[in-house]
């Protein structure tokens, strides 16, 4: 009998193991519930520092190569415009004759004063090319059972060197993304709230600076289009301007 | 016995010139730096009032509280309501705004730190005193900019070329501009003649998103009128304002030196008139050693040890006072010749201090009373000198000094 229980513990056991996920699968399925050929929508973001606040509104579009255009449309930089294409930002500013293209480093580069760098606002979020990482475990962050995934990037271009993310073990997106420098150290956390219907995006984003601890800015987002027609003008570093 | 003295002195004209040479030399030397000190200090805090503060300088007091994060933001606001409240005052001459930002430059991809100034035309920025090498002046409000010529060849570029600029802005965003390069200019502060560009407060304000705003103002009083009480009234005028009133004193890092560099001026020429003594004390010396049959002479028929050295010290009294008035006409010539000449510092190591404001072009100058004090004192030291090295009088020996050969 005892032989028999024991058994079955361990046939239990092994089924769970064959059962659990794994980082890998964890990833694709956020991937799957957050995919889109196409993605448009309007953002608020509200700046805030020890010198005051400010609030400035987007419009933003986005395919699924992670091409992403992002256009000011109130608040004093109002008609700017900027474009990324693979790891090129293309800044379009009404008083300029010529186009500002930054490029690596500049991805890091904050958007319209605030915590978000480019990066944050754009890109590809294909992590299997960009990262390697690991199920590191669960954690529970506002009584939302997560999975902790660690990522190492693969290679030293990328703005983030290290980051952690919290995903939800029940819709499968991020909850909490923790990000930080080569040497480890925590450079902000940006949390993730709002989802809408599949495919998943987030409404509600706020970040914390680690560095500059009375920073912090928070993104509103509204009007969210996905897999509309998108005109490819747009997304084009010599049409976008225009 | 000045008679005797001043025949003295002419009977040997060579010892005579050499001791005169000798003191001639050290006034004129002690004299010069003590105008290119002077001159140096004076230009210095003139810049610093000229450039950096004006009579009064007023700006927004949270830019003042954060001013190391250059926080744009909190500019003064209704410029224009306040600069026309601030002429209708009799006490002020002119207001100007001065925009003064770190910037980038965008060339081929790449970002280039500078600097771009914007300020109104007819300030110490954009005016007749301005020297304009190439080109013309920036028009009021038109995107334009005027280079200075490190500018240029830091960016190689040249007069006519387009930039394009980035700033920080109001927003805390950023903001790009294109300008074209009308002129290249260059100043008498050597800390303006950096890597910059200069253009209207006009053109700059509204791009860097504070339309009708100002990050400073520099106010100019009229002749005559107090700072001190002045500064006060524009202090209470203003209260209610959240805005900072400075005077130029009270910003300014040479303003707590100044009384101190009469001190340090007098110590570093106390110290050049000890090496030209030394000078002076060997010439006598050597005057008193070729005399010595001459003064064994004088004691042997009857003059008093005491009688010759006091003959001496008149002697060097009048070489030392008829060398110091040459030395310091001369001095008067020279420094008022370079008075309005100019001396170019540029290429003597001037740049090695750009930031510090101090003048590429000095205009010497040196008040009159200087000029009599440093005869006074040098005749001091002649004396000094000379009672020094006549003390070998008292132990001259008659008798083998007249045996010794001639």
């Amino acid at each position: 009998m005892k032989k028999l229980i024991v058994l079955l513990i361990i046939a239990i056991f092994s089924l769970a193991q064959i059962w659990a996920l794994n980082a890998e699968q964890i990833i694709d399925k956020m991937e799957d519930v957050m995919e889109f050929e196409t993605l448009s929508f309007t953002a608020t973001i509200k700046n805030t520092d020890k010198l005051g606040s400010t609030t400035q509104t987007f419009n933003a579009i986005q395919n699924d190569d992670g091409d992403t255009l992002l256009t000011v449309t109130s608040g004093m930089d109002k008609g700017q415009k900027i474009l990324r294409l693979d790891d090129n930002i293309y800044i379009y500013y009404p008083d300029a004759d010529e186009i500002i293209r930054l490029s690596g480093s500049g991805l890091s580069n904050s958007f319209l004063g605030s915590d978000f760098s480019y990066e944050d606002l754009s890109g590809d979020d294909d992590y299997d090319d960009r990262y390697n990482y690991k199920l590191a475990g669960s954690e529970t962050y506002n009584g939302i059972d997560c999975y902790v995934i660690k990522f190492t990037a693969k290679k030293l271009s990328e703005t983030y060197q290290r980051m952690e993310m919290l995903i939800d073990k029940n819709r499968y997106v991020p909850i909490v993304e923790r990000l930080f420098s080569k040497s480890g150290k925590l450079l902000k956390t940006i949390y993730y709230d709002g989802y809408s219907t599949k495919p998943y995006f987030p409404t509600e984003v706020k970040t914390e600076n680690a560095v500059k601890k009375t920073n912090k800015s928070e993104m509103k987002v509204t009007n969210i289009v996905f897999n509309k027609k998108l005109d490819s003008s747009l997304l084009d570093k010599d049409d976008f301007a225009w | 016995m000045i008679k005797l003295a001043l025949r003295n002195c002419l009977r040997n004209k060579k010892r005579t010139i050499v001791t005169g040479l000798s003191v001639i030399l050290a006034v004129f030397v002690v004299l010069l730096i003590m105008s290119f000190m002077y001159s140096c200090f004076d230009q210095l805090a003139e810049n610093e009032r000229k450039y950096t503060t004006g009579d009064i300088r007023i700006r927004n007091k949270k830019y003042n509280e954060f001013e190391s994060l250059m926080p744009i933001q909190f500019y003064i606001e209704n410029y224009s309501e306040l600069r026309a409240e601030l002429l209708n005052r009799s006490t002020i001459k002119s207001v100007e705004s001065v925009l003064s930002l770190s910037s980038s430059l965008y060339r081929d991809g790449k970002l280039e730190n500078m600097a771009i100034y914007g300020a109104d035309i007819g300030s110490v920025y954009i005016n007749e005193d301005t020297i304009l090498y190439e080109g013309r002046f920036v028009e009021n409000g038109a995107r334009e900019v005027m280079a200075t010529p490190i500018f240029l060849k830091q960016h190689s570029l040249s007069l006519g070329d387009s930039v394009t600029c980035l700033f920080k802005t109001a927003s805390g965003g950023t903001n790009a501009a294109t300008f074209k390069i009308v002129g290249v200019v260059g100043y008498l502060n050597s800390e303006m003649n950096g890597n910059l560009l200069i253009t209207t407060s006009d053109a700059l304000a509204p791009l860097i998103r504070i339309n009708d705003g100002a990050l400073e103002l520099h106010l100019w009083l009229n002749e005559g009128v107090d700072e001190e009480s002045e500064l006060a009234k524009l202090k209470e005028l203003l209260s209610d304002r959240e805005l900072d009133v400075q005077s130029w004193s009270e910003i300014s890092w040479i303003a707590p030196v100044l009384p101190l560099y009469d001190i340090m001026i007098i110590i570093i020429d106390a110290l050049f008139f000890f090496i030209a003594s030394t000078l002076v004390f060997n010439t006598m010396m050597m005057s008193t050693l070729e005399r010595k049959k001459e003064l064994a002479t004088m004691i042997a028929i009857g003059f008093s040890r005491r009688y010759i050295m006091i003959l001496l010290v008149i002697e060097g009294l009048i070489i030392s006072f008829i060398a110091s008035t040459i030395s310091a006409i001369g001095s008067i010539i020279l420094i008022d010749i370079f008075g309005v000449v100019g001396i170019d510092l540029t290429g003597f190591g001037i740049e090695a201090v750009e930031g510090w404001g101090f003048p590429n072009i000095l205009y010497t100058h040196l008040a009159a009373w200087i000029y009599p004090a440093v005869i006074i004192a040098e005749m001091a030291i002649s004396a000094i000198a000379t009672i020094l090295a006549t003390m070998r009088v008292r132990k001259l020996e008659v008798a083998s000094s007249l045996r010794e050969e001639a």
